[in-house]
């Protein structure tokens, strides 16, 4: 199998797994107890965010001089979500300043 | 119900949905050009908007596609679980009659935006519509526009930047004093394992032992 076949199995696994996770517990409703499984579930999350941020962080940072143009960038995004209270307008911010501060120090 | 009442409910739903569709433009662009820029074709990345619609998990796909295909599966599919939460939530709020329809569109934001609202289905399915094409729009945008986005070295690595912004956006909510103890175990153990060249391995990990640890802590704080 090549290549391109691997990546639509996939992606049509994940499409089913996720519609699945929301159509079943509807059908179900009756038969679900969520008292444990939620807070697990909700704490699981949490994790998986932040370690795919710090993934993320690490591998897009590739040495010192990358630093401070990504912690400014992550800094406006902290604040313009905590004044909006809208992560797409606040990501685009964010995008906006990285990529004006990399046009003005295109060295770091 | 009436076939009017009905209606305007839809158009209530997708009034209502207005927030939501700002907000899924700019990413669904920044996660268009982003898996452009990590090798996806732009058919294959509307492809991936049209059939799972969750974003995070949709940026773990991508993120983790090169590396692992089976982490590329699992860890997505773990991140998506929150979903039986959301789901069972609504399924007791609001009757549901097509639920092969509505479960489709319940991301993080329609269910928290039906949950603060009183209505029905149908402006449950407004919402999700609304929601839905605003974020095939954006993927679309952001795919195809991307190859000439991605001529400019700078707005390249800035619009690849925009993943570790979205991350960073979905952490900050739960950047509280319940939640900020799974936050950081949860990014100490996946740093750890990049530094050892494991991050799907840690990412997994992280989503199962961060818990775990939290749920220990807790339990011997209230002995």
């Amino acid at each position: 199998m090549n290549e391109k076949m691997i990546h639509l199995l996939v992606i049509g696994m994940v499409a089913v797994s996720t519609y699945l996770m929301r159509f079943l517990p509807i059908v179900f409703r009756n038969r679900i107890k969520l008292d444990k499984f939620a807070e697990f579930l909700s704490n699981s999350s949490i994790a998986i965010i932040s370690a795919l941020f710090i993934t993320s962080f690490m591998s897009s940072t590739t040495g010192f001089l990358d630093l401070p143009v990504a912690i400014f960038t992550l800094c406006s995004v902290f604040i313009f979500y905590k004044l909006w209270r809208n992560l797409g307008l606040s990501i685009l911010i964010g995008v906006l300043i990285h990529f004006l501060l990399s046009l003005i120090f295109p060295n770091l | 119900m009436n076939r009017n009442t009905g209606f305007s409910n839809l158009k209530k739903g997708i009034i209502l949905s207005l927030p939501i569709m700002l907000g899924y433009i700019p990413v669904g662009m920044a996660f268009g050009s982003s898996a452009v820029s990590l090798g996806f074709a732009p058919l294959e990345t509307v492809l991936i908007s049209v059939l799972i619609f969750a974003g995070s998990s949709q940026f773990a796909l991508i993120t983790l596609m090169n590396s692992s295909h089976l982490m590329a599966f699992i860890i997505p599919v773990f991140l998506n679980m929150r979903h039986i939460i959301y789901s069972s939530i609504v399924a007791h709020k609001i009757k549901i009659s097509v639920p092969h329809l509505t479960a489709f569109g319940l991301t993080d934001e329609v269910f928290a935006t039906s949950v603060n609202q009183e209505g029905d289905e149908k402006m449950l399915i407004g919402l999700e519509i609304g929601a839905y094409f605003s974020w095939i729009v954006g993927t679309m945008v952001g795919a195809f526009g991307s190859s000439k986005l991605l001529e400019y070295d700078s707005l390249s690595r800035s619009l690849s930047f925009s993943l570790v912004s979205l991350f960073f956006g979905l952490l900050i909510p739960h950047l509280n004093r319940r939640e900020i103890g799974s936050a950081i175990l949860g990014g100490f153990i996946a740093g750890m394992f990049y530094l050892l060249n494991q991050a799907s391995l840690g990412i997994l990990l992280a989503g199962i032992l961060s818990p775990m640890i939290v749920n220990l802590l807790r339990g011997k704080e209230n002995e």
